[in-house]
Parts: C-alpha cells; structure tokens; sequence
C-alpha cells in the first residue's frame, strides 16, 4: 500500500456525505482511497444514480491528471474515509516516489481505455435492438464468472440499459419487450436472464461488419 | 537465447506467420519483442478499416488488455523466426517499477488514446458544445436543494460561486448559500431559478443550431487576387508556395519553457526523450542497471499496440491541443506547426493535418503573434479553398487583423465567414468580433 507518510502531506478525512468533488466542477487533483467508501454518482434525469463506489486501493478523479476539464460525475463518501489527494503539478514528483501508484494508473487508464473503447463500440450500432444486444454482450463479457455458453443473468434493469445504449427510455423498453416475447431473454425484477449471449455476439458482429461495408 | 531467466520471465520462440494471440482472445500475458517480427491487426472503431502495425525488437506489446484484463484488442502474427519474452502481470509489474521513465511514458501514451477515445464517445453522444458546466454546476445545486439535502447544495453553491462568481446564476446561488447557513431552509428549498433540472439539455442560449459536422462551408469568393491585395501591405508578401520540410521530424521536449502551464504539462509529456515524429514508437533510454546484458537483449522499453504508440499525428496533435487549452498558446503553436510541416502526417490523418495548421495560426494569433499566423493562415486558405477547416481559417484572418488593428482589413473577412452556412459557433464568433468593430 502506499506509505503512510502520504498521510500526513496529502491525506484528506471526509465524514458520510461529503462531496469530495461535484460533476461539472473543474478537476485538477486526482484521488486514491486510503481507507473507506466513496461513491460516484451522477444525477440523469432528476435521479442521483451510483455509476461506481471506490474502495481502498482505488483511483478516482485521475482524468485529471491530463487536463483541467469539469469533472465527469460527483464523488461524495459514503463512509468515514480518508483519501489521498495529488495535485496535477504534484504527478512527477509523485511518481519518482511512488511506483506503487504509478503503476495502479497504468492499471487504471487500461481498464479505463477499454470500458471507453467498448461503450464506442456499442454507441456507433445504428439500431435500438443491435444496441440493447450489445449492452448486454457487454455486461457478460466484463464478468468473468459467467458461462457464456450458457444461460447467464445480469444484474442490471432497463434504466442501465437505456443509458449505456444513450437510446429513449421508449426504445429500449420496445427492443426488451421485443427479445423477451421472443423468448431470447426473460426480465425478472432488476435481473435480465438471457438464454444465449453468444448468439447476440454474433449477431452483433455480422451486422456490425455490414455497417462498414456500406 | 536464453531461458528461464529472471524469476518466471521465460521466453519463446514462433515460426513465421504464427499467432501469438488472436483479438478477442482473454488475455494473460505481457510480452516484448526480443528478434524478429511481430505484426499488430486490428480494426479502426469508427470506420472499419484494418490497421497494421509493427512491433519492433525491444518493444512490449499486449499490454493494456493484460495490465486491464480485457480480451485482447488486436491480432499479434509473427513475420520470419521470433523470439519474445512472455512475462505474468507480476513480472511485469516488477519490471517496470525499477523504472519510472517507462510508466510515465506508458501512462502518457495511454492517457492520450484515452483522451481521443473519450472525446469520439462525447462526439457520437453529440454531447460536444451543448452543456455550460457552470448552468450544469448550479444546477446540481438545485437537485440537492430540491432533495433537502442542503449540505451537498452548499457545496455546490460555493463552488459556483467560486468558479463563476459572475455568472448567470450568481445572484441566486448567494442567496441560496445564504439561506442555508443561516439554517432557513425554507428558503433555499424554494424560489428556484428557472434553471431546468439537472441532465436535461438546455436550448442553446442565442438560438443558433448546434454545429453539424457534415456540412461543408460554403466556398469563400475572395479570388486570389482579391486575396493577395488585402493580405499584402502592412504584413509584407504573406503569399508565394508553403514550404514543408521533407527530412524525418523531431520533437524535443523544450527545457527553455517559460510559461509556469507549459513548463508543468512538458515535464509531464516529455522525459527528456526526444520522439521521432514519423508515426514510429518513441525512443526510450535503456532499462538500465545490467538487465539488458542479462536478458541479453538491447530493450528501448518501448510499446506497441492498438492505437500505436507514442509518436503518430493523433498523439502529437492531441499534446499541442492540451497546450492550447491550457493557455500554452506559443507554445501549442509551435507544435502544431511541427505538425504542418511533416507531410507524412497528411498521409496518416488528412484532417488533422489540415486542423493542426489552422490552430496553428489561431495559437499564434492568441499569443501575440499576428504576422506569423497570418502567414500560416493564408497559406492554408490558399492552398484549401473549400476544405472543412476554411471557414474557421478565415475568421482567424478577420480576428488576426482585428488584433493587429486593422479593422479595414479585419471586416471583409469577418462579413464573409458571418455569412457563410451552416450557422455555427464560428458564425457566432465571427458576429461577436462584427459588433465589437462597429
């Protein structure tokens, strides 16, 4: 873990409902979670919704690193927690000092990177249905304890899906009611079961090669 | 070639044309190129098209898919006898902390592929110029005091009025800060501007279209010899052939930077490292501390991989573009220039090409320096007269005058990108610089 001398220069205590940083606010510090909770939220639609919650060990804030641009969402502590906080300037000497961090960021910005490169995919579909499909591939792909030759279940909900495929509430519920009176998945309070993902992949990926053979 | 060498790193050997692993494959390994050839496949997300790419012999490849644990993004073939070192994330991980230079120059690499990846979401979400963060800010505000949750609201008030103490808002936010220390939170609870909640779009404040990134601006009707007659005089002969040096491009990182921005973000980008500018990796010093005699291989611990490595347009652009954000404007201009002037890069990426020269005389003219931009400017319209990127050259023209205090001059072009469809931010910014003259 990082040394505790950390803690001293750049440590910050929040108590349970503190805003660390507010969506929209200018970001220039990037965060690692010593000890507690923080939840990152966004409000869509006048709801605050979780999109993540960090733990110990965890990076948050760090597109601040490359440029001041407003923060991407709210981190608020959901918990007493006590986080280090570094400056953009801070980064060099951060780093000569701390490999351990460093390389967390590498892990980060991959992971990063991916989810990104992944929702691109998905948001250039240019059908509600293929889109809502996606998402779904997506979610089983990124949990490595499902069998995807299989029936899975996904912990997720309609409202999910409409954000994640940026499509109208309408759409998606119309591309779910569609695939379920099919049969293809089955909606059962916040689960999705879906009977055979990699149909959907392969779907997907046929149709995704038509639209660039266009 | 050795075995079995530094605790678990082991290496291996492939034919020509064998697979070392297919995109899409779950990934595990980080490798690095020892001899031979190693070839990268993969296709470009928006459009489709396949990309090749070389690994060259001391180059890590894999990483990113291992490093995330992610399938793997391309197809690594291998080209002639090959030699790599397969190394576990652990091994990996140990590697790389003796040395700080290479994470940094992994982590730039990929903060900037990151930073493009983002952008191309927010695009396809059209999310581009539509939000004001200060509206979006006070708006959360709004949200929290709404929900009676007036600590959060007072946070975001207090930023607002930080960040924007002359905002639209302002007034409102006070009285709402106000309010809530006070404890009167009947008060902050009501009166709500009429600010829209949070997340919904707000119509754009003057009522003009969002811009349309597919229609081309009309083709401005200044002949050439209209043109030269008012880019002549006061600024000299900007006309005559734009000269594009030929020889390979090489950016040093500046160690005489004099803004206190510039001087912070070019110790982030660079390591001292010089990087060839011909879309090839970045040159890295070695591993040091006898590793390389160990593992007897020359590493340059540098990386290839989906979305290439440290040295192509897209990268530098994107670090000239941060310059320029930050206020770097000497310095962004010069970088973009650079950029202009290695016509390999027109090959990679035409539209940036053209982009990189048009902010190259856009920086220039924000910082001061109004005879080079123009010079750059004329030289791209000249040699572009209907390109994407024209309308935005010609209010750089209009607004490089307006600076330099030729008004006389400054108007033609003004009047004429104000006039030119689609209506967009540049008509705005045009119409703004109009009134301002008048």
């Amino acid at each position: 873990m990082l040394d505790d001398r950390f803690l001293d220069k750049f440590g910050v205590e929040y108590s349970p409902g503190d805003i660390i940083f507010c969506e929209f606010e200018p970001g220039d510090a990037f965060y690692f979670v010593h000890s507690g909770k923080i939840g990152i939220v966004k409000i869509i639609n006048s709801k605050e919704k979780t999109m993540d919650v960090m733990k110990e060990g965890d990076v948050f804030g760090e597109m601040a690193i490359l440029e001041a641009e407003p923060r991407s969402a709210t981190a608020i502590a959901l918990a007493r927690s006590k986080v280090l906080k570094f400056h953009r300037d801070n980064f060099d000497a951060l780093l000569a000092g701390n490999k351990d961090l460093a390389y967390r960021l590498l892990v980060v910005f991959s992971k990063r990177i991916y989810d990104a490169k992944r929702r691109l995919m998905i948001l250039l579909l240019n059908e509600p249905m293929l889109k809502v499909m996606d998402v779904m591939c997506m979610l089983a792909e990124s949990n490595p304890s499902l069998d995807l030759h299989h029936q899975i279940t996904l912990e997720t909900n309609q409202q999910e899906i409409c954000n994640w495929a940026a499509i109208s509430m309408e759409e998606a519920q119309n591309a779910l009611k569609q695939l379920a009176n099919t049969g293809k998945i089955e909606i059962v309070s916040n689960r999705i079961l879906v009977k055979n993902v990699l149909d959907f992949q392969r779907l997907v990926n046929s149709r995704r090669k038509q639209i660039f053979s266009k | 070639m050795s075995s079995g060498m530094t605790s678990g790193i082991t290496s291996r050997s492939y034919k020509s044309g064998s697979i070392v692993y297919f995109e899409g494959d779950k990934s595990e390994f980080v490798y690095i190129l020892k001899s031979g050839k190693v070839i990268l496949t993969y296709l470009k997300l928006e459009s489709g098209e396949e990309v090749k790419e070389d690994v060259k012999p001391g180059e890590f490849f894999g990483v990113k898919s291992a490093l995330g644990k992610y399938p793997r993004e391309e197809t690594a073939q291998t080209i002639g006898e090959t030699s790599v070192l397969v190394l576990k994330q652990a091994d990996f991980e140990r590697y790389v902390l003796g040395n700080v230079a290479v994470v940094k120059k992994m982590l730039r690499v990929f903060s900037n592929q990151l930073r493009r990846v983002g952008k191309a979401v927010r695009e396809v979400l059209g999310e581009t110029n539509l939000v004001d963060p200060a509206n979006e800010l006070f708006k959360i505000g709004e949200y929290y005091s709404r929900n009676g949750k007036y600590q959060q609201a007072l946070y975001a008030y207090k930023r607002y009025m930080e960040y924007y103490p002359d905002g639209r808002y302002a007034r409102d936010a006070m009285t709402k800060i106000k309010s809530i220390e006070k404890g009167d939170y009947a008060a902050a609870s009501y009166g709500m501007s009429e600010a829209a909640a949070p997340g919904e779009v707000e119509t754009a404040d003057e009522g003009f279209t969002p811009p349309s990134s597919f229609d081309e601006p009309e083709a401005p009707d200044l002949g050439s010899t209209d043109f030269d007659a008012e880019a002549g005089g006061d600024f000299g002969d900007l006309g005559g052939e734009p000269s594009f040096a030929e020889d390979s491009f090489s950016f040093e990182s500046s160690s005489n930077e004099t803004t206190e921005l510039g001087a912070e973000m070019n110790s982030f980008l660079s390591d001292d490292d010089g990087i060839s500018g011909t879309g090839a990796g970045a040159d890295i010093e070695d591993f040091g501390s006898g590793l390389d005699d160990d593992l007897d291989i020359d590493l340059d611990n540098d990386f290839a991989g989906a979305d290439g490595s440290g040295g192509g347009i897209e990268d530098l652009f994107g670090a000239a573009e941060s310059l320029m954000k930050k206020g770097s404007f000497a310095e962004a201009a010069e970088q973009f220039e650079d950029i202009s002037r290695n016509s390999a890069f027109e090959m990679d990426d035409a539209r940036l090409f053209q982009r990189a020269q048009v902010l190259a005389g856009s920086c220039y003219r924000s910082a001061g320096d109004n005879k080079k931009a123009l010079t750059i400017l004329s030289q791209f319209i000249k040699a572009n007269p209907s390109a994407k990127d024209t309308k935005q050259a010609l209010l750089e023209v209009g607004l490089a005058y307006q600076s330099a205090g030729q008004v006389d001059k400054a108007s033609p072009y003004l009047k004429k990108v104000a006039s030119m469809t689609p209506r967009d931010d540049i008509t705005q910014q045009a119409v703004g610089a109009l009134r301002q003259i008048k």
